[in-house]
């Protein structure tokens, strides 16, 4: 958006300082503990201001929201201030703020009464039903959606629907919780328009994100997140130009993970809250450590205009390793829907849908009478916003699911039904798609036995092999995921959103190991995705749905 | 047809098939018993000449094939003839009237009593979850629910009738009485140790389950947003938790029934109380296997109702389930 | 979601995994005492060596005291090793009963989850029907039926029971069945054999234990309950039921430790169930399984 530098008349209406959050836990013995998450955070947001908070998930970053409005559970105790237009944010203060002068819009319909209709539940209790009304009428909701309840709204009218209930009262502060789920980055900005508007009636406006590209092309400012801790805070201009006016080491690997711009990732993972390392929370990830980084706790300094928690800020630029290629790559070809030409290259197969269609018992038809077909060796994109049956096509594609009308050819026959399945299919949530009752390591031999290389290049630690699925993260997860599906057997790789919950970083991590893998050995992929620059970035081709 | 009459088409159909189907099954399992009906109707210490009982089996049938046996009795179900007491030697449908409205005095006011009590309780644990209340509630519950039901009327009237001598110890009216003569005061008085019971026993079950959604809503993600809009305690109590847990407290509360009526057979039981459980009781007791079905034809067509105002309430007031709606993916 | 899952998995809401392994640990620990209790209940009523709860006509009607703990009945008995003995009947029956349930319910859940179409239906249908028949009322007809007697009351209670669990476990096969993981597991070409044997068995198994273990309680009870009523074992055997049932015939007299104090050791026995089945239930959560 505009580089609209902070007016004068701007007023500081969230300040965060210091902010120290924990949780206590009984450890072994009826001995205490507790499990520090955030760390040293900081963080402001003026009015007239769309502040995006970026960060990989687990950074912290929904946890600062609830300790704004107060709702952290109770084993939770912060530390810090908070302060909402100069005083301090204390309980009673807040009580009196929450829903009023300070709205939070949340991430999913789960927050929601699910047996109440739109209307009451947009009107909270400081609100009347005109009042719903007209606030509703702001995002282009008619009376129809009055009586709804939160199961029968689509994912856009749930999405306004939690938007307007921050606008029942005036509030001064607005804080929405990934408010962009599934959209691409079109829609999102579309989406983040509305944000822009209430920003310039004076409001300050705190998006929490985890889209880069999305935050820096629609907020003022940046605050980036790392493991608990503020690493950054910048104008987005700053973000917009690239690496060279970046403060912070992991900033800068953030920027040049995008598929955008180097799509080149830097090695490792965060770290958890329970296993931090000693000095630098970002150290041991970083190529222009010091030993000193190593025992050190950085704070939280001003350069340049923006703040950065670093002892060597910038130091890319001392080390001459300035910019990674900011070129982005070129942008494919889109295919149309009606036609996918395709023939199977010289030596590939071809797989192929002709007038699938598909609907549930009861339901709508998901898709209707669709053509599409993809050969080996070739890496394909499938690109469209969520609610588009891409989720129903691939799992079409894989053999999951039968049609209910048209049919699907592999090499020119149905699909096999018995055996290894030459297409494979990686999922969005890996959490689901392990069992959860076995160490991971069963979970890649059920395929078969990955060589080392590969699961390097994917990031996979031995040690990893030997936990159990809820004691790692969803992007280690999918990692297992998507070596399982690596099997020398398959032939056409279907990714379904699979990068869609994680971070920039482990994104381009995972997608530089497949498109090697694919390369290497001829093997076909389907990247279904929202992500436009990402599909540009993997894809030969890419198909719009 | 709108979804709602489909929905309770649907479950009046079902019940219809379920209780034939019971009818099939009690017969059978009442036919199957080790127990001679002529000789149960004869008395086993009057040795009548064979002639006289084969009359006797004759003239209700009793020698019949038993799918004869059944087809005669079922159709005697639709037109009122139930068959006839061996023990009180008056028609299934009388006896079994007159003792189903005695039982619905004592299972009524339980049911309404513990469900009351109960759903209050269970928020109020719910609401201060790990407080003292809460762990003392719980715990008498848990205890409750572990007790059985003849052993706390035992103990209630072992306290209350013979070392107190409150109430009296047993029977729904003073003995020897004239029905006439008999008035509602005496009639509740010797209600009441019977109900207190049955209610006592009925809390637990509702109680925890009110407990368990009560900390569900909670802890649930609706609840942080109400908090977040500066929704108080009391707010959301009003505005959430009573709209999420009504529903499964009504279904439970149908549901619970079928345990009253257990429960019920054996607060009779203790304190000779003279409704339907005891007459079943003394029917499989004495062999008298009219009444046995008729009870039991009785008992599952209660729970049944009740069983089926619990779906058709659910569906009709859940718009989740009334909209019958199945998750779409992508 | 994703961002709080995320970080919830990270930081649980109630304490991270210390706080659960500290948990699991008091849980084997519970769980471990609870057993050997409930063992020690019935070894010690099986051998008990009948002169223990004879009767001695010298010793009738008294109230308790250091030598009989629980007072003496009419007949002379002493009350607790009387119902020492008699909780040991019950939980023997128990055993059988819940087993047999569980067995029904293990059968009947998987093959209603696997078959669905008509065989589901029919056996949700029995289901059903075994659930609308109040408890009691069943229990006196199946026993009715078989005459009564120690089979009698196993039959009964085993054949009462099992639909609940039965649900449970289709819905738990039904749900793994469809899952993702299995899924996955079938396109890489795992038969339908394998998967039940590595994805579903080890996810369903915890879920059936605990079930039948719960189930135990609930079969003491009726037990107790049918023959209070004269349905189950002899009134004159050393059953809780048997002897609470006699002690109604002397509660006018005030001998109030002949229903006292059997009833109580049937609740403490029951509770014991109860928290035993609580308790490895925490244990087999997915969540905890792995400390």
């Amino acid at each position: 958006m505009p580089d609209s530098p902070i007016k004068d008349s701007s007023e500081a209406i969230l300040e965060v300082e210091g902010l120290f959050l924990s949780f206590t836990q009984y450890g072994a013995g009826l001995r205490q503990r507790t499990l520090e998450v955030i760390h040293d955070l900081t963080l402001s947001a003026n009015s007239g201001e769309v502040v995006a908070v970026v960060g990989a998930s687990g950074s912290g970053k929904s946890l600062l929201a609830h300790a704004i409005f107060g709702i952290l559970p109770d084993n939770a105790q912060v530390e810090g201030s908070i302060k909402f237009k100069g005083k301090e944010l204390d309980d009673e203060r807040r009580k009196e703020l929450r829903g009023s002068k300070m709205a939070f819009v949340p991430q999913s319909v789960d927050y929601l009464d699910p047996l109440m209709r739109t209307s009451e539940q947009v009107r909270g209790v400081r609100g009347t039903i005109e009042k719903a009304r007209m606030a509703l009428d702001r995002f282009g909701l008619d009376e129809s959606v009055d009586r709804l309840y939160p199961f029968e709204l689509s994912g856009g009218m749930a999405r306004r629907v939690l938007v307007s209930t921050a606008v029942i009262e005036d509030a001064d502060l607005i804080v929405a919780d990934e408010p962009t789920p599934g959209m691409t980055l079109d829609m999102a900005k579309e989406a983040m328009k509305t944000f822009r508007e209430f920003a310039d009636a004076g409001k300050a406006v705190v998006v929490i994100t985890h889209d880069l590209d999305l935050a820096y092309e629609t907020a003022d400012k940046i605050v980036v997140f790392y493991a608990g801790q503020t690493a950054e805070i910048a104008d987005a201009a700053d973000f917009r130009d690239g690496a060279s006016r970046l403060r912070h080491p992991y900033s800068k690997a953030l920027m040049d993970a995008l598929p955008q711009r180097g799509f080149e990732p830097i090695p490792g993972t965060q770290p958890y809250a329970d296993n931090l390392p000693a000095g630098c929370l970002f150290a041991e990830r970083c190529k222009y450590r010091t030993a000193e980084c190593q025992n050190g706790h950085p704070a939280l300094i001003e350069f340049n205009g923006g703040h950065v928690r670093c002892l060597r800020p910038r130091a890319w630029l001392d080390e001459g390793g300035a910019e990674v290629s900011g070129t982005p790559k070129k942008a494919v070809p889109a295919a149309s829907q009606q036609q996918p030409l395709c023939h199977p290259t010289p030596n590939g197969k071809l797989l192929e849908a002709r007038r699938v269609s598909f609907a549930y018992k009861k339901g709508k038809p998901v898709l209707e009478s669709v053509d599409f077909a993809m050969t080996e060796g070739e890496i394909v994109g499938l690109y469209g916003p969520s609610g588009r049956g891409k989720s129903t096509l691939a799992y079409l594609l894989s053999g999951r699911e039968e049609p209910s009308g048209g049919e699907i050819l592999w090499d020119g026959s149905p699909l096999p039904k018995r055996g290894y399945r030459p297409i494979q299919l990686i999922y969005q949530h890996p959490e689901r798609a392990i069992n959860p009752r076995w160490q991971l390591g069963k979970t890649l031999e059920e395929s078969w036995v990955p060589p080392e290389e590969l699961q390097e290049a994917l990031g996979i630690e031995e040690a990893w092999k030997k936990r159990w699925p809820n004691e790692l993260s969803g992007g280690e997860l999918q990692r297992f995921c998507i070596a399982r599906a690596l099997n020398p057997k398959t032939r056409i790789l279907i990714c379904d959103e699979i990068t869609t919950m994680l971070d920039v970083i482990t994104q381009a991590q995972v997608w530089n190991a497949i498109v090697a893998h694919a390369r290497d050995n001829g093997m076909g992929v389907l990247a279904i995705t929202h992500n436009r620059a990402l599909a540009n970035r993997i894809c030969d081709r890419v198909v719009e749905i | 047809m709108s979804p709602q009459a489909r929905f309770i088409v649907k479950n009046v159909i079902r019940v219809i098939t379920l209780l034939f189907a019971v009818s099939v099954i009690t017969f059978a399992l009442a036919t199957m018993a080790p127990i001679d009906p002529v000789e149960a109707y004869a008395g086993s210490e009057n040795h009548l000449p064979q002639e006289q009982l084969d009359l006797i089996a004759a003239k209700w049938g009793w020698d019949l094939p038993p799918i004869q046996r059944y087809l005669n009795w079922i159709g005697g179900v639709f037109t009122g003839d139930w068959g006839v007491s061996v023990i009180y030697h008056r028609p299934v449908i009388d006896v079994v009237g007159e003792r189903f409205l005695t039982s619905l005095a004592l299972m009524g006011t339980a049911w309404i009593l513990s469900g009351i009590l109960g759903f209050v309780l269970g928020i109020i644990c719910g609401l201060r979850q790990n407080s003292l209340a809460d762990k003392i509630i719980k715990g008498f519950c848990l205890v409750l629910a572990a007790a059985p039901t003849f052993w706390l009327a035992l103990l209630a009237l072992m306290l209350f009738s013979v070392f107190l001598g409150w109430f009296p110890t047993g029977l729904a009216a003073p003995a020897g009485m004239r029905a006439e003569d008999v008035t509602l005061g005496m009639r509740l008085h010797h209600l009441f140790l019977p109900a207190l019971v049955l209610s006592v026993t009925g809390i637990a079950q509702i109680t925890l389950q009110t407990r368990e959604k009560t900390i569900e809503a909670r802890l649930s993600d609706y609840a942080l947003f109400a908090r977040a809009r500066g929704e108080s305690g009391s707010q959301f109590v009003r505005r959430h938790v009573l709209r999420n847990i009504a529903l499964p407290a009504i279904t439970l509360q149908f549901g619970s029934i079928s345990e009253i009526f257990g429960g019920s057979v054996l607060a009779e039981q203790v304190f000779s109380y003279p409704g339907i459980g005891n007459a079943a009781v003394v029917a499989a007791l004495r062999g008298d296997i009219p009444l046995l079905l008729g009870v039991a034809l009785v008992a599952a067509l209660f729970v049944f109702v009740g069983n089926m105002t619990a779906n058709i309430l659910y569906g009709v007031v859940d718009p989740r389930v009334r909209a019958g709606s199945e998750a779409i993916d992508g | 979601m994703a961002e709080l899952v995320a970080s919830r998995a990270h930081v649980p809401k109630d304490g991270a995994r210390n706080r659960t392994s500290n948990r699991r640990r008091r849980a084997i620990a519970l769980a471990t005492v609870l057993g050997i209790v409930l063992l020690a209940a019935l070894v010690a009523g099986l051998t008990m060596p009948p002169e223990l709860y004879a009767s001695d006509y010298s010793q009738k009607q008294l109230p308790p005291s250091a030598e009989h703990w629980f007072g003496t009945d009419y007949l002379g008995h002493d009350m607790f090793c009387f119902s020492i003995r008699g909780l040991s009947l019950s939980l023997v029956i128990g055993l059988f009963a819940s087993a047999i349930s569980g067995f029904i319910a293990l059968v009947l859940g998987s093959v209603s989850a696997i078959c669905g179409g008509v065989v589901d239906k029919v056996i949700l249908w029995f289901a059903d029907l075994f659930m609308a028949i109040p408890h009691l009322v069943m229990l006196l007809l199946i026993s009715f039926a078989v005459g009564g007697g120690t089979f009698g009351v196993t039959l009964a209670v085993a054949l009462t029971h099992w639909p609940s669990l039965t649900r449970v476990i289709r819905a738990e096969v039904l749900r793994i069945r469809t899952g993702e993981y299995v899924a996955a597991s079938r396109a890489i070409g795992k038969g339908n054999l394998w998967i039940a044997w590595h994805h579903v068995v080890p996810n369903v198994l915890p879920q059936f234990i605990v079930g039948t273990i719960l189930l135990f309680p609930h079969a003491i009870l009726h037990e107790s309950a049918l023959t209070f009523l004269g349905f189950g074992l002899p009134l004159d055997s050393p059953a809780i039921g048997a002897i609470l049932s006699s002690s109604m015939k002397y509660l006018a007299t005030g001998s109030w430790w002949l229903a006292l104090f059997p009833g109580l050791i049937m609740v403490a026995i029951v509770l014991l169930a109860f928290t035993l089945g609580d308790e490895i239930k925490k244990l087999t959560d997915p969540h905890t399984v792995q400390e």
